[in-house]
């Protein structure tokens, strides 16, 4: 998916288009690793279209459908059958969620954090009418071109990735693509986008350091300093809120990001993610692009800037454009190049002053161009091939993305990363539009696929080690 | 039964470390599985395995899958109080899993599960899950299930072998 690149609707329909172009296959190991793992057919149909895939109370599955709520499976460690399913949060419209004991906490297309609990057991949550809670303990984050991402948690400390309500970084024409500040319309519904730009929030890895002082209140963990909704340009240009540092709220992490979609956690806990870029051309100084018009493909995919994968460190600056709020807080100086600018794990084009070379996605170096690189996780099971082992595996999901010259890359496939290096190597293709994957904690990943065809569910599929 | 015939074939797997998931960046899952297997009138051998969570461990233990033989044909499953079990028997799996909230083996505490089969114990893949979100982490290794069927007469030979088996078992364990 070009996931967050168009906001969620334009998500869907270029889902859809995609499918409709043809996509058949079915998912396959890449020949390299084929005598050491191999996909399982559907486990299990998915309700909605899923998003991200956490484990549970009980050690259930609970899988986020952006557009059918959230769904709890028991599964089984030896078969990888899901089985049981529990409606868990049916009104739920999200991306992320986590869990912090018993405790479930999911964001919202609408730009919320809600906090709900399961007090009776049953394993649906935020029965209000028995008692138990349903908190939007955030609401009225910013959205527009992008939306509240995934979600994971560590410790007492939650974090989430934050995409632009923009589709560049930028205020003014042509920065929104589904939004117009100024009664307008976006300008991929034929207007021209003018936006005032992003808050403090948009395009940062955000955190709550210490959930156990969250206050049990609506909003109380917004740290916005004016009212949030509907959205004005007071607080998108002049709400420093976010920046604060108190434990119990939502506040910034890390920022200089375009749409952070995918968050994953390494065992010493250690916290990399996704970036979707948007579609424009290097200029190979490490920092400035050319951004295309109307976020368009462009003539030339060689030279576009590649999605991106972080280690997120407290206090960085990721690189990305803010018209905003950059020259006016320490974390994003102007022209990001500080101290604390913190450079793709995976190459990027953004320092490649040429040549190009065409993103091949059998044999990839760096994520690639209009990827859409989401979910990620690390699969870290002893009976992995030597090359495979300690890498995080993303999925990549964009149907088909063509520049005015001819040239295409399709993209449906599960990923490797070295973190260590930035060495990338695929390892399943033939998926529709993978968006999550999962790790559970033994021999299998499970891989979320966003829809299995045109007006179908997703489905959870999983790369097993062949024993 | 004689004395001789109670004499159970016991493997004790010490599991000190597993596979930690990426949310268990700070979990640590503590814990043991035993199995005493003991032949019984009928040709019949029971299967009791003994879940326990060591008083440090950071979770408890939430479900514990083992694989069987597609023959075992398991009966008279017992679970812990809290758990039920799911067996498939085509797929050669039973799951015991904790199905209340206060259900889980919590640090410090154990758990007895069992069953029936007609089949001698060989070496088989097991999973212990243990969580507390975001705690999350899979020990696995393999230990004694039913998975040999006996010729007659049975005797301690078999018995023997089925020990041979066990040990095999134990010498096999993964660790993550």
């Amino acid at each position: 998916m070009d996931g967050m690149r168009w906001g969620w609707a334009g998500a869907v329909a270029a889902a859809l288009i995609g499918l409709a172009s043809g996509a058949s296959a079915q998912p396959a190991i890449d020949a390299p690793y084929q005598p050491a793992l191999k996909v399982e057919t559907a486990l299990a149909a998915t309700s909605g279209s899923p998003t991200q895939m956490c484990w549970g109370p009980l050690g259930r599955l609970y899988v986020m459908s952006h557009d059918a709520g959230i769904v709890s499976y028991r599964y089984n460690w030896l078969t990888g059958k899901l089985s049981s399913p529990i409606r868990a949060v049916p009104s739920a419209r999200g991306i992320g969620l986590g869990f912090h004991g018993a405790v479930l906490y999911y964001s919202t297309l609408a730009g919320g954090l809600v906090k709900a609990t399961d007090d009776d057991g049953d394993g649906v949550y935020g029965e209000v009418g028995q008692g138990e809670r349903s908190l939007e303990i955030v609401r009225g984050i910013p959205s527009g071109d992008h939306a509240v991402d995934q979600i994971q948690i560590v410790g007492d400390t939650l974090y989430v990735g934050i995409g632009r309500r923009t589709i560049n970084g930028r205020a003014g024409a042509l920065s929104g693509g589904t939004i117009d500040d100024f009664g307008g319309s976006g300008f991929f519904y034929g207007g021209q986008g003018v936006t005032w730009g992003d808050s403090a929030y948009n395009g940062a890895i955000a955190w709550i350091r210490d959930l156990t002082q969250v206050v049990d209140a609506v909003d109380s963990a917004n740290a916005f300093n004016t009212p949030a909704s509907p959205p004005t340009r007071a607080l998108i240009q002049d709400d420093f809120g976010p920046y604060s540092t108190s434990p119990g709220k939502l506040t910034v992490h890390s920022a200089g990001t375009r749409n952070p979609f995918g968050l994953c956690l390494d065992a010493g806990g250690r916290l990399f993610f996704t970036n979707n870029y948007n579609r424009a051309t290097t200029l190979g100084d490490g920092t400035n692009v050319v951004d295309h018009a109307r976020d368009g493909v462009g003539s030339d995919l060689r030279a576009s800037v590649h999605d991106q994968l972080f280690l997120a460190v407290e206090g960085a600056d990721y690189g990305y454009a803010d018209d905003v709020w950059r020259g006016r807080t320490s974390i994003l100086p102007a022209g990001a190049i500080g101290a604390n600018r913190v450079a793709s794990i995976t190459p990027d084009n953004l320092s490649n002053p040429g040549p190009y070379l065409l993103h091949d996605p059998a044999r990839p170096v760096g994520l690639g161009p209009s990827s859409s690189a989401n979910g990620c996780a690390f699969f870290d099971s002893a009976a992995l091939p030597p090359a495979l082992a300690g890498n995080l595996f993303i999925a990549r999901y964009n149907p088909s993305v063509a520049d005015s010259s001819g040239r295409t890359i399709r993209y449906a496939d599960v990923i490797a990363v070295d973190v260590t290096t930035g060495e990338v190597k695929r390892v399943a293709t033939g998926f529709q539009n993978p968006i999550a994957v999962l790790w559970d904690g033994a021999n299998r990943l499970l891989v979320a696929d966003f829809t299995t065809g045109t007006g179908k569910p997703g489905a959870i599929y999983s790369l097993a080690v062949a024993r | 039964m004689t004395r001789t015939r109670r004499i159970a074939i016991a493997i004790v797997l010490a599991l000190v470390a597993g596979r930690g998931a990426a949310s268990s960046a700070r979990a640590d899952f503590l814990a043991t599985v035993a199995v005493a297997v003991a032949p019984e009138a009928g040709g019949w051998f029971r299967y009791e395995y003994s879940v326990e969570v060591g008083a440090t461990s950071t979770l408890p233990a939430v479900q514990l899958d083992i694989a069987v033989s597609v023959d075992a044909d398991l009966q008279g499953v017992e679970a812990a109080d809290g758990w039920s079990f799911d067996y498939d028997a085509a797929a050669g799996a039973i799951s015991f899993f904790a199905d209340a909230v206060d259900a889980p083996v919590a640090p410090g505490s154990s758990a007895a599960f069992a069953f029936l089969s007609r089949l001698a114990p060989a070496g088989m893949d097991y999973f212990l899950v243990g969580v507390d979100p975001p705690g999350f982490e899979v020990l696995d290794g393999m230990i004694a299930a039913p998975g040999v069927a006996v010729p007659e007469p049975s005797s301690l030979a078999l018995l023997g072998a089925a020990a041979c088996l066990g040990l095999a078992g134990l010498a096999g364990a993964r660790r993550g």
